[in-house]
C-alpha cells in the first residue's frame, strides 16, 4: 500500500509541472498584466511593469523563474494586488474550505439519508418524490438557485411570518465588523451551505439509491434475511455500510474538485474563496495567483483521488491495490 | 457510540442550529425603513435638517482596490479612491458642482486660492492652513507637498507622473508654503497634490518603504475618516479621525461590504443588509429600479464618462469622411439611449466627443446635427462613390460596407446597444457585424494596436482636464515615439486640429483654451472622428435612515460627503 501511495505521488509531480508550464504559457499568451495601464498617459508605466514582471523575458524563463521560487515556498507576489500570494491563498482556502466542509456535512448526511430510505422504500411514492426532486436538484443551475433561494428564505419569509427582519443574512459569512463562529456565522452560512448542496445532494442521493439497491439484492443480504436478522439490522449494518463504500469513492474525488472553488456561490453570497481568487486572478492575467491556485487544486485533486483508492481498499477487503 | 449514531446526532445538531440560526433575532440589519417614496434628483438631495450622532452605517461596496498607495501603478481603482482615498488622504483642491459645470476650488487643505504666476516660469504658492494637521496631531506641511512630488516622479512602479513630471522644484522652507516651480507650463495644476493621489505624510513615509507601508491599508489620515480595518474580500471599515481640522464625522464607524455581484448587491440593499449602493448603471440594475425600490435614489447624468462608438479612422470603410459621417447620419442615437435609460430618465444622447464634466473646454452640443436622416446617408454615401448592392447595402470598388463591431464581451447593456445600432445602421445600408471580446484582450491589444473598426466603451475622465488632446492628437497615435504607449487608438489624424490641441492642452489662460477646445470640437464633429452615445448614468439608491447632504461628485464619488452623514435612530 505504501509503495503504491509513493508511486502515486511521484506520478502526479510530472503531472503538475506540466499543468503548471501549461497554464503559465496560456495565460501569459491570452491575457496581458499591463492592459489595465493602458489608459495610463504615462508610456513608462508599462514598460517599468513589463520589466517588473518580466514580461519582455520568454515564457519559459519566466516559468523556470517562477517554478525556481516556488519550490523554495516562495510563492511571489499579485501582479494586481501586490500582495504576498501565500497569504492570499490560505484567507481564500480558508473560506472556501468552510464552505465545503458545512456542504458537504449537510449535503452527506441528506443525501445518504434519502438514498437508504428511497432504496428500501423502492418504488414507493415517497421514492418517486425524492427521484423527481433530485432530478430537479441536479438541473438546478446554482447561479439561479442562490438567487431565489435569497428571495424565498429573505424576503418571502418576512412577508409569509410577518417577521421585523429577515431570518437569515447572505452577505459573507459574518456581520459587519464580526468574526467567530456562533449563531451569527450560522445565520450566515444557512443560504451558501444551501446553495453548494443542493446539486450534490441530488447526485449522492441517486448514487446512494443505485447503490443500496445492488447491495439489498446481494446474497450475504439474503442469507442475513434467511437467518432471521432484524430487518433494522440488516438494513444499517450490512446493507447502509457495504453501500456507502462507492458512495466515499465518489465523495472523495467530488470533494477533491470543490477545491477550485465554488465560483458561483462565492460570488452570490460574498464570500472571498479560491473562486473569487481564481476569477479576479484570471481576468487580470495575475499568474501567480493563478499559478498557486492550480497546484493547491492539483494538491487536493490528487489527494482526495488517491485517498478515494486507499479508502475503497480499505472498506472493501476484498480490493486490494498492488 | 456507534458510527451511525454519531452521524445521527451530527445532523441533528445541525439542523437545530439552522433552524435557530433562523429564528433568532437581527441585530444588524438596517431594515426597519419601509419608505417607499423614491427622489429622483440630478446631484442628490441636500438633506437639510438635524443629523443624529453615532451609528454604524453599512454600504456595499461593487469593487474592492487592488491597493491602496494611491500614486502606485496598483491603484487604479475608483472605488478605492471613493471608500479611502478621498475620505483620508487631503488635497488641495476639490472638484465641485457650480450649476451645471465642475471647477476646481481650493480645498479645507489651503488658506485660501493659490498665487499662480505664469511668467517666466509657472510658480504655484500654495498657503496650507494653520490648522490642518495628520491624525498623530503633525501639521500638513509643505514637506509633505515636496515628498508627495519626489515619489510620484522618483518612485518606483507609478500610476502616473503627468504634471508631476513638469515640476522643477518644490520648495519647503516655509513649512506652512509651499512653492511650486515647473519646468514646463502644465495647464492642468490644479488637480495636482490632490485628484486621485493626494499628499502624503512625509515624517511618516520619509525612509520607508511607501508602497509596503501603504499598500493594504495604512492608519494616518489627512482627511475626515481613518481606515481602521480592510479585510480583503470582505470589508473596509472607516472609524472618524477625531484630528481632523474639519467636520468631524458624526457617525461611529461605516463598513463598505463588497458585493461584487450585481443581483446579489440590489437584493442587499433591499434586504437592509446595506444602506446604500452605488451599482453601474447595467439594464437588470434599470429594471429592478423600474420595478420600484425602497428609500431614495438619485441618477446623475453629469458624469466623468463618456460611451460613444469609438471609430477606426484608418480603416476601411471608415477612412473615409463621408462614410463616417453617413454612419453617424444612420443612427437615431437619443433612441438607443432611451432604449438604455429611458427607465430613469435620461433619453438623450450625448453631443460631445468629451465627458459631461469637462464642458467647461468644449462644445457640448458639436454632434447635434446629426440626427437620423437617411436622405443624407444616400446623398454622403453616393457623392463618395458608393452604390448600393442586391442586399441594400453600401458597395465601392467591389467592396462592401462591412463594419465589425467589438465591445467587452458579457456586458448585457453594450450588447443590446450594439443590436440596436446594427438595426439601424442596417437600414441605412452598413452591414454591421457583432465580435466582442475579454475585455484584457480589448483594451490591452485589439485597440492599441488598431485592429478595429467601430469599438464601444467608455472613456472616463478623472480629473478636470481635457480628455480630447490625449484622444486625438496625431502625435499620440501609438507609434515607436510614444512606446505605443498613445492613447489615439482612433487614427485621428487631422493636422488642423493638432495645435489647437495643443493649445487645449498647455495654455494657463482659461479663456483661450476654451476657445481651442470649442474650436477642436467643431472640426472632430465635421469630422465625425467617432460618434457620441450615452454620458454612462451614475446611479445611487440610500437607505432614508441616512441623514445629511447625500451628494454624487462625478470625480469624489458619492462618499465625500460622508462625514457629515447621519443615521436616523
Amino acid at each position: 500500500m505504501l509503495a503504491y501511495v509513493i508511486r502515486r505521488i511521484l506520478i502526479s509531480i510530472p503531472v503538475v509541472i506540466i499543468a503548471s508550464f501549461l497554464l503559465f504559457a496560456f495565460v501569459r499568451e491570452t491575457f496581458d498584466p499591463t492592459a489595465r495601464l493602458r489608459n495610463v498617459r504615462d508610456p513608462q508605466v508599462i514598460q517599468n511593469e513589463i520589466e517588473r514582471l518580466g514580461l519582455d523575458e520568454p515564457v519559459h524563463v519566466q516559468y523556470g523563474k517562477w517554478l525556481g521560487e516556488f519550490v523554495q515556498g516562495d510563492w511571489g507576489e499579485s501582479a494586481r494586488t501586490r500582495e504576498d500570494v501565500t497569504d492570499m491563498t490560505q484567507r481564500a482556502f480558508w473560506n472556501t474550505l468552510q464552505l465545503i466542509f458545512w456542504g458537504i456535512l449537510v449535503s452527506a448526511t441528506i443525501a445518504i439519508a434519502i438514498g437508504v430510505y428511497s432504496a428500501v422504500k423502492q418504488y414507493s411514492i415517497p421514492d418517486y418524490l425524492f427521484t423527481g426532486l433530485s432530478y430537479l436538484a441536479i438541473a438546478m443551475p446554482p447561479f439561479w438557485f442562490g438567487l431565489i433561494a435569497i428571495n424565498v428564505f429573505v424576503f418571502k419569509t418576512q412577508d409569509w411570518f410577518g417577521l421585523d427582519g429577515p431570518p437569515v443574512d447572505f452577505v459573507g459569512l459574518h456581520s459587519p465588523r464580526q468574526s467567530g463562529y456562533d449563531m451569527d456565522y450560522l445565520r450566515h452560512l444557512v443560504l451558501p451551505v444551501m446553495t453548494l448542496s443542493v446539486q450534490i445532494v441530488g447526485s449522492w442521493s441517486r448514487f446512494q439509491r443505485a447503490a443500496m439497491l445492488d447491495v439489498m439484492s446481494a446474497d450475504y443480504i439474503r442469507t442475513a434475511r434467511a437467518k432471521g436478522v432484524p430487518r433494522r439490522k440488516v438494513i444499517f449494518k450490512h446493507g447502509v455500510r457495504n453501500a456507502l463504500i462507492p458512495l466515499v469513492t465518489v465523495m472523495a474525488v467530488d470533494i477533491g474538485l470543490l477545491f477550485g472553488g465554488l465560483i458561483i456561490t462565492e460570488t452570490i453570497f460574498s464570500v472571498p474563496g479560491m473562486g473569487r481568487m481564481f476569477i479576479l486572478a484570471l481576468l487580470q492575467g495575475d499568474v501567480a495567483v493563478l499559478e498557486a491556485w492550480m497546484v493547491v487544486v492539483a494538491f487536493f485533486v490528487i489527494a482526495f483521488n488517491l485517498l478515494a483508492d486507499v479508502l475503497y481498499g480499505i472498506l472493501d477487503p476484498r480490493i486490494r491495490v498492488a | 457510540m456507534t458510527k451511525s449514531r454519531w452521524l445521527r446526532v451530527l445532523a441533528l445538531l445541525l439542523g437545530l442550529s439552522m433552524i435557530a440560526a433562523a429564528c433568532g433575532d437581527d441585530d444588524d440589519s438596517a431594515g426597519e425603513d419601509e419608505t417607499t417614496e423614491t427622489t429622483e434628483a440630478e446631484g442628490g438631495g441636500e438633506g437639510e435638517g438635524e443629523v443624529a450622532e453615532g451609528g454604524d452605517l453599512v454600504i456595499g461596496a461593487e469593487q474592492e482596490p487592488d491597493c491602496v498607495d494611491w500614486i502606485s501603478s496598483c491603484a487604479g481603482s475608483s472605488w478605492g479612491f471613493w471608500m479611502m482615498g478621498n475620505t483620508t488622504m487631503p488635497r488641495a483642491f476639490d472638484p465641485v458642482l457650480e450649476g451645471e459645470e465642475y471647477t476646481y476650488e481650493p480645498s479645507i487643505l489651503l488658506e485660501g486660492e493659490p498665487e499662480l504666476e505664469t511668467d517666466p516660469k509657472q510658480v504655484v504658492t500654495y498657503q496650507i492652513a494653520e490648522d490642518a494637521v495628520w491624525s498623530d496631531g503633525e501639521p500638513i506641511t509643505s514637506t509633505d507637498f515636496k515628498y508627495t512630488w519626489e515619489q510620484i516622479t522618483t518612485g518606483e512602479d507609478i500610476y502616473d507622473t503627468t504634471g508631476y513630471a513638469n515640476i522643477e522644484s518644490v520648495d519647503d522652507s516655509d513649512p506652512k508654503v509651499a512653492v511650486v516651480t515647473f519646468s514646463e507650463p502644465y495647464a492642468g495644476w490644479e488637480g495636482l497634490f490632490g485628484g486621485g493621489f493626494g499628499i502624503y505624510p512625509a515624517h511618516l513615509l520619509e525612509g520607508q518603504d511607501r508602497n509596503a507601508t501603504m499598500a493594504n491599508g495604512y492608519d494616518f489620515s489627512g482627511g475626515p475618516w481613518m481606515i481602521e480595518s480592510w479585510d480583503k474580500g470582505v470589508e473596509v471599515v472607516l472609524v472618524p479621525n477625531e484630528n481632523y481640522w474639519g467636520d468631524v464625522p458624526k457617525l461611529d464607524s461605516v463598513t463598505f461590504r463588497f458585493v461584487t455581484d450585481t443581483a446579489a448587491e440590489f437584493q442587499a440593499y433591499q434586504a437592509g443588509e446595506v444602506s446604500m449602493i452605488y451599482p453601474q448603471p447595467q439594464l437588470d440594475v434599470i429594471d429592478a429600479i423600474e420595478a420600484g425600490i425602497e428609500g431614495s435614489s438619485s441618477y446623475s447624468a453629469n458624469t466623468g464618462n463618456l460611451e460613444a462608438l469609438w471609430l477606426n479612422n484608418s480603416k476601411f470603410p471608415l477612412d473615409s469622411k463621408a462614410v463616417r459621417q453617413a454612419l453617424a447620419y444612420s443612427l437615431d442615437r437619443d433612441a438607443v439611449v432611451e432604449a438604455l435609460f429611458g427607465g430613469i430618465g435620461i433619453t438623450e444622447a450625448s453631443q460631445s466627443l468629451s465627458p459631461p464634466i469637462l464642458s467647461q473646454f468644449n462644445d457640448t452640443e458639436s454632434f447635434a446635427g446629426y440626427t437620423l436622416d437617411l436622405e443624407k446617408v444616400d446623398e454622403l454615401m453616393t457623392g463618395d462613390g458608393w452604390t448600393k448592392n442586391g442586399s441594400g447595402i453600401w458597395e465601392k470598388d467591389g467592396q462592401a460596407a462591412d463594419i465589425e463591431f467589438i465591445t467587452t464581451a458579457g456586458n448585457a447593456r453594450r450588447e443590446l446597444t450594439q443590436q440596436v445600432v446594427q438595426e439601424q445602421a442596417r437600414e441605412a445600408g452598413f452591414n454591421i457585424t457583432i465580435n466582442n471580446q475579454e475585455a484584457g484582450t480589448f483594451f490591452g491589444e485589439t485597440l492599441p494596436n488598431g485592429d478595429f473598426q467601430m469599438g464601444l466603451f467608455a472613456q472616463v475622465a478623472t480629473t478636470l482636464d481635457p480628455l480630447a488632446p490625449n484622444l486625438f492628437h496625431s502625435e499620440n497615435i501609438p507609434s515607436e515615439a510614444n512606446q505605443f504607449s498613445g492613447l489615439n487608438w482612433y487614427r485621428v489624424n487631422i493636422p488642423e486640429v493638432d495645435p489647437l490641441l495643443d493649445t487645449l492642452q498647455n495654455s494657463l489662460d482659461d479663456d483661450e483654451r476654451r476657445e481651442a477646445g470649442i474650436e477642436a470640437d467643431g472640426i472632430l464633429a465635421e469630422n465625425a472622428v467617432s460618434i457620441p452615445l450615452d454620458p454612462l448614468p451614475n446611479i445611487m439608491l440610500w437607505s432614508d435612515d441616512i441623514q445629511g447632504p447625500v451628494e454624487d461628485n462625478a470625480l469624489l464619488g458619492p462618499f465625500h460627503k460622508m462625514h457629515l452623514w447621519g443615521l436616523a435612530s
